[in-house]
């Protein structure tokens, strides 16, 4: 699986492995040394990103937070969906 | 409320993990609020909850030093606990009584270790999210969960280290770069002995006296449900390949 592994800001570092069909993610798995309450919520992230264009992926993250009432630390949703994005342009690109 | 009291005893991963869950419920279902203290043996690498085991640990150098490995319930990085060189502590509360902002509560039970530095001659401070460091270098790192309002907050204190060995441990992706992720550790990373004369149990005694400071607490042992029920979540879970490599 094409993957994108960033040190983002405030120095955790996260690894995402995502694959796209048609342009929309088919499988994603986001791992790394961040913090997210309630844990189970990472799942949940996965899981909604499943069919979701790039441009939908920080919205979709921002949104299963909030319903989840879940707190991310160390990472963040426009870090998450940059480095989709670079996954991504190396599939393109390739 | 009072505080039960475990003190530093000595358990392998599986058994520290498993007692951690136990003790949340068991603290979710009445238990007094419990600090306890635990050093690894055999030595143990854990990762954080979203981590992976294979990305990020030598699988096969640990099984040829003897060093176990393990999934933790909490977020945060890989820590090598070495059994000589650590000092853990668990602090396990309903969210009432230390504070239901997490930043908040990470601050404040930081505040416990860096007043017991202090009096064994080591100034420390807070070092959002998880770290606190002298002299700009960690010496301990801390991780947390919540659970049914029960606050699952663990710690180490680096009481020696050896990078070399943590990093024989843990994967790196480019063995190029190993040598000097090292000497990045070695800069970025200290002790207690890097920093003042006094011994392992002089250090547990200083900590565990400034967790109780101000607390009414009794000794306590675990209770033999939570044996019963660390004893199934060894078993269910944390030996389990599902739950160590779940990512």
């Amino acid at each position: 699986m094409p993957e994108s592994c960033h040190k983002v800001c405030g120095g955790k570092l996260v690894k995402i492995r995502v694959e796209f069909n048609n342009n929309k993610i088919s499988k994603i798995k986001i791992t790394g040394d961040f913090f997210l309450h309630p844990e189970e919520t990472l799942i949940l992230i996965e899981t909604n990103l499943i069919g979701k264009e790039l441009s939908e992926c920080e919205e979709t993250i921002n949104e299963t937070l909030k319903n989840n009432n879940a707190i991310m630390y160390g990472i963040d949703s426009v870090s998450v969906s940059e480095m989709i994005k670079v996954a991504f342009n190396e599939v393109a690109f390739d | 409320m009072k505080w039960r009291l475990i003190e530093l005893e000595t358990k392998n991963a599986f058994e520290a993990m498993a007692y951690e869950e136990a003790l949340a419920e068991s603290v979710a279902g009445g238990m007094n609020p419990t600090i306890h203290f635990w050093r690894w043996k055999p030595s143990a690498v854990s990762i954080g909850k979203f981590q992976s085991m294979e990305d990020d640990v030598d699988i096969k150098n640990c099984e040829k030093q003897g060093v176990d490995y393990i999934r933790r319930i909490t977020g945060g990085g890989a820590v090598y606990h070495d059994y000589d060189g650590e000092i853990t502590y668990g602090i396990v509360a309903p969210e009432t009584i230390l504070s239901k902002d997490i930043t908040h509560s990470y601050k404040e039970i930081s505040e416990w270790v860096i007043n017991g530095l202090k009096t064994i001659g080591i100034d420390a401070e807070f070092k959002p999210i998880n770290d606190i460091v002298t002299k700009g270098k960690k010496i301990s790192g801390n991780a947390q969960t919540r659970k049914n309002n029960i606050i699952v907050h663990h710690g180490t204190i680096l009481y020696d280290v050896n990078p070399e060995k943590m990093f024989s441990l843990l994967k790196v992706n480019d063995e190029k770069i190993k040598d000097k992720l090292i000497s990045s550790a070695k800069e970025r990373v200290t002790s207690v002995k890097q920093n003042s004369s006094v011994g392992y149990e002089e250090t547990y005694y200083a900590i565990k006296d400034s967790f109780l400071r101000s607390k009414e607490y009794f000794k306590g042992k675990w209770t033999d449900r939570e044996d019963k029920r660390a004893e199934e979540l060894i078993k269910t879970k944390y030996k389990t390949k599902e739950w160590n490599f779940e990512r």
